[in-house]
């Protein structure tokens, strides 16, 4: 049998029974926290590592198949009660449960991988050994009546069964046959009008024109449908992190509770898989530096256990997902020095900088307040990564910080990363896609308002100077023509902002992003593709790398 | 005959005698498609089509499809040999220029021009071309490495030289064709 067909497969499932095993371990965690042990959830944990044993052996990973057999046989000893559950032995799950994962994905990286699970399987024995037993007020907690497992409470095991694991190829697949559907529509549209043209018959025109309506809607609804399947719950975000600040806390001695806020919230999987990394930069920044050590906490008259928050909702046409700390704050003062003698600002700026902005001076590049190094947030990730890959999503972060009470940061970002509004515009005959959410306004202007000063063109936009860029020039296009009015969309990206010049504005789109062929190598200004309802390709304009380049030729031009 | 076919092959011994085989076989056969019936040698199955004053083959297995070269969207910014990008079934795929590729000069564009479709690993490509010819089997006894006859294509890009009767198929080497370095 050819392993390598089957190797995806079993990863994607064994993995889904490791998350299982560990949510259900931090449960029973917390259940015998409470003083009880879910015998029901020891059962539940036995099924998924049944599994998992036979499926490895099946694939001839025999290492691994051991392993989890002793894994298996521990869990059966605590179900029979020769082993009891303590704080140790929890350590030695979670250990193994990161085990697991990690053999899998060397598996997942290569098949032939020679797997050595010796030091964790001494770890399994020293436990099954009873070298861990210790008195705990547990051996009291199973002389109660066994407490009656009610569906209710069970219900987070069976969550999953109501949904259906379909690959994401798939959707975009169904969402590029959607889209070819309306290119047929359009097609019929066009037929439409020939026999309109041809017939006279009236009443059948009509039930034609109707029939050819009711296709246009139904294929509407149904792109919409495909884009909703994309959604999901950033529930499944937010709890990869529990097992993060959960092992910090043991580690730093900190206490931390973890909460959840609108977890339920839906976002296209686009956004999804890009939000990852940057909370986890904002969770490592408000673990290591926002929360206090637990005496300081009492010192300063709060709680000895710190909470996050991490909190998600749907604002008009954007996701807002936010960090939250009742730590120790920032104080501006602290920023403001620190800024002064990193170099990032001069001292006279500082002192004309708004409470605000000299918060926002801590996103900037070379900016860390803290000195020490920490395993968890001092990788040399600041937080100026944080905001660029926010600002590559086109989203925005912001900050809200009081000293002594805590911070809060705020990402805003689009509801998907996959349809933007876009103006569509004429430049040579092409069309061309200018995100709008980069877009100010658009103006007409005389072609003898244009000045040239130095090195590029300028107009006076209400009695400031804006940079313009005929935008055909910038991709060196032919048959350009100049117009007594010219039609200038003036962009801005952060702090830049610029006029580009166009041929023809020609209206408001939803536009469906896809990403260009990695064969055409890099292209200046252009961040992607979109395929319009008419078939016809438009490029999106990138317009943080138009600025950019502006500025560019200008500099260019001066030496 | 047949026995002459099954010589060991391998080196420019094999490639001599099948031209033997070819002129000897085109003797008392006249058409060349009836060697596609000797099962005995193995078949080159290409996909041909005109370029300038020649023609070329790329095998079948790596082309996906054939269409009009209709709507081919410019990208700014792209290798000179890069006509564009086409929608291909909700798809944008990247389409090459193969006369730029080529050096070879430029056209007005035609209703017999084709974009063929080919799979190079996991990319699809088209390749844009004046028009296409047929689908063709050869036995890889007529097919020759690059001679040293002058085309106008650099040698690089060319796999063989399939020798017909009265026609030379130049077969492409896909990856070095399309691929840059």
């Amino acid at each position: 049998m050819d392993i390598s067909v089957l190797i995806e497969e079993f990863i994607e499932d064994a993995n889904s029974h490791v998350e299982s095993i560990e949510g259900s371990l931090m449960e029973l965690e917390k259940r015998w926290g409470a003083g009880t042990t879910d015998k029901a959830l020891l059962t539940h944990m036995l099924g998924s590592l049944h599994t998992l044993k036979g499926n490895t052996g099946m694939m001839g990973f025999t290492p691994l198949q051991d392993y989890v057999h002793k894994l298996e046989t521990l869990f059966k000893s605590l179900h029979e009660e020769e082993l009891l559950l303590s704080p140790p032995a929890f350590e030695v799950f979670y250990s193994a449960v990161s085990a697991l994962r990690r053999s899998l994905a060397s598996l997942a990286n290569d098949a032939g991988t020679r797997l050595d699970l010796s030091e964790e399987t001494m770890l399994l024995e020293i436990l099954g050994s009873g070298a861990y037993a210790e008195e705990t007020p547990f051996q009291n907690v199973h002389q109660q009546p066994p407490v009656k497992a009610t569906v209710e409470e069970h219900s987070y095991i069976t969550s999953k069964s109501t949904t259906l694991k379909v690959s994401f190829e798939k959707l975009d697949e169904l969402l590029n046959l959607v889209g070819e559907l309306v290119i047929h529509k359009t097609a019929l549209t066009a037929l439409e009008k020939r026999l309109r043209e041809q017939l006279s018959d009236r009443a059948l025109l009509d039930t034609f024109s109707e029939a050819s309506q009711l296709i246009g809607k139904s294929s509407n609804d149904l792109r919409e449908a495909i884009m909703k399947a994309r959604m999901l719950p950033i529930k499944s975000v937010f709890h990869r992190f529990h097992r993060l600040v959960r092992d910090h806390t043991k580690k730093s001695g900190k206490e931390i509770t973890l909460r959840f806020e609108g977890e339920e919230t839906e976002l296209d999987k686009t956004v999804i898989d890009e939000i990852g990394e940057p909370l986890l930069h904002l969770i490592r920044n408000a673990v290591d530096h926002g929360i206090e050590s637990k005496e300081e906490r009492r010192r300063s008259g709060k709680t000895s256990s710190g909470t996050i928050t991490l909190g998600a909702c749907h604002e008009s046409n954007h996701i807002v997902i936010s960090v939250a700390d009742d730590g120790k704050g920032i104080d501006p003062e602290n920023i403001r020095s620190a800024a002064i003698e990193k170099g990032v600002i001069d001292e006279s700026e500082a002192r004309n900088l708004s409470r605000e902005e000299i918060l926002h001076l801590i996103f900037c590049p070379g900016f860390s307040t803290s000195s020490e190094v920490t395993e968890t947030s001092g990788r040399g990730i600041g937080l100026d990564v944080v905001k660029k890959i926010v600002t590559s999503l086109n989203g925005i972060i912001d900050i809200t910080s009081e000293p002594g009470k805590g911070t809060k940061f705020t990402v805003k970002l689009p509801l998907t990363l996959a349809i933007i509004t876009a103006l569509m515009v004429d430049v040579g005959g092409e069309t061309f896609a200018i995100p709008l959410s980069g877009v100010v306004e658009s103006i007409k202007v005389a072609s003898d308002e244009i000045h040239m000063i130095g090195t590029g063109e300028v107009i006076n936009l209400r009695n400031q100077l804006l940079p313009i860029c005929r935008l055909g020039n910038f991709f060196k296009m032919s048959n350009l023509e100049t117009k007594p009015q010219e039609y200038v969309v003036v962009v801005a990206s952060g702090e830049k902002r610029g006029g580009l010049i166009v041929n023809r504005l020609l209206g408001q789109q939803e536009i469906v992003i896809k990403a260009l062929d990695d064969y055409l190598g890099e292209l200046p200004g252009i961040s992607g593709g979109t395929i319009l309802g008419d078939g016809n390709i438009s490029m999106i304009v990138d317009i943080n790398a138009v600025l950019a380049g502006m500025q560019q030729i200008r500099r260019e031009n001066t030496i | 005959m047949k026995e002459t076919i099954e010589l060991p092959s391998s080196g420019l011994a094999e490639d001599i005698l099948s031209q033997f085989i070819f002129k000897a076989q085109n003797e008392v056969d006249q058409v060349s498609s009836d060697l596609v019936k000797d099962q005995s040698e193995t078949l080159f199955h290409l996909v041909t089509f005109q370029l300038g004053n020649e023609e070329y083959g790329v095998e079948i297995a790596n082309v996906q499809e054939i269409i009009r070269a209709t709507d081919i969207t410019p990208v700014p910014g792209a290798q000179p040999h890069v006509r564009g990008v086409i929608n291909l079934r909700g798809k944008i795929i990247p389409v090459v220029d193969l006369r730029t590729r080529f050096a070879l000069p430029k056209v007005e564009s035609s209703d017999a021009q084709r974009i063929v479709v080919v799979e190079l690993g996991v990319k699809r490509i088209g390749m844009l071309v004046d028009g296409v010819s047929q689908v063709i089997k050869i036995p890889s006894g007529v097919v020759e490495e690059m001679p040293e006859e002058a085309t106008s294509v650099d040698e690089n890009f060319i796999k063989g030289v399939g020798k017909l009767e009265n026609r030379l198929i130049i077969i492409l080497d896909l990856n070095k064709s399309l691929l840059l370095g």
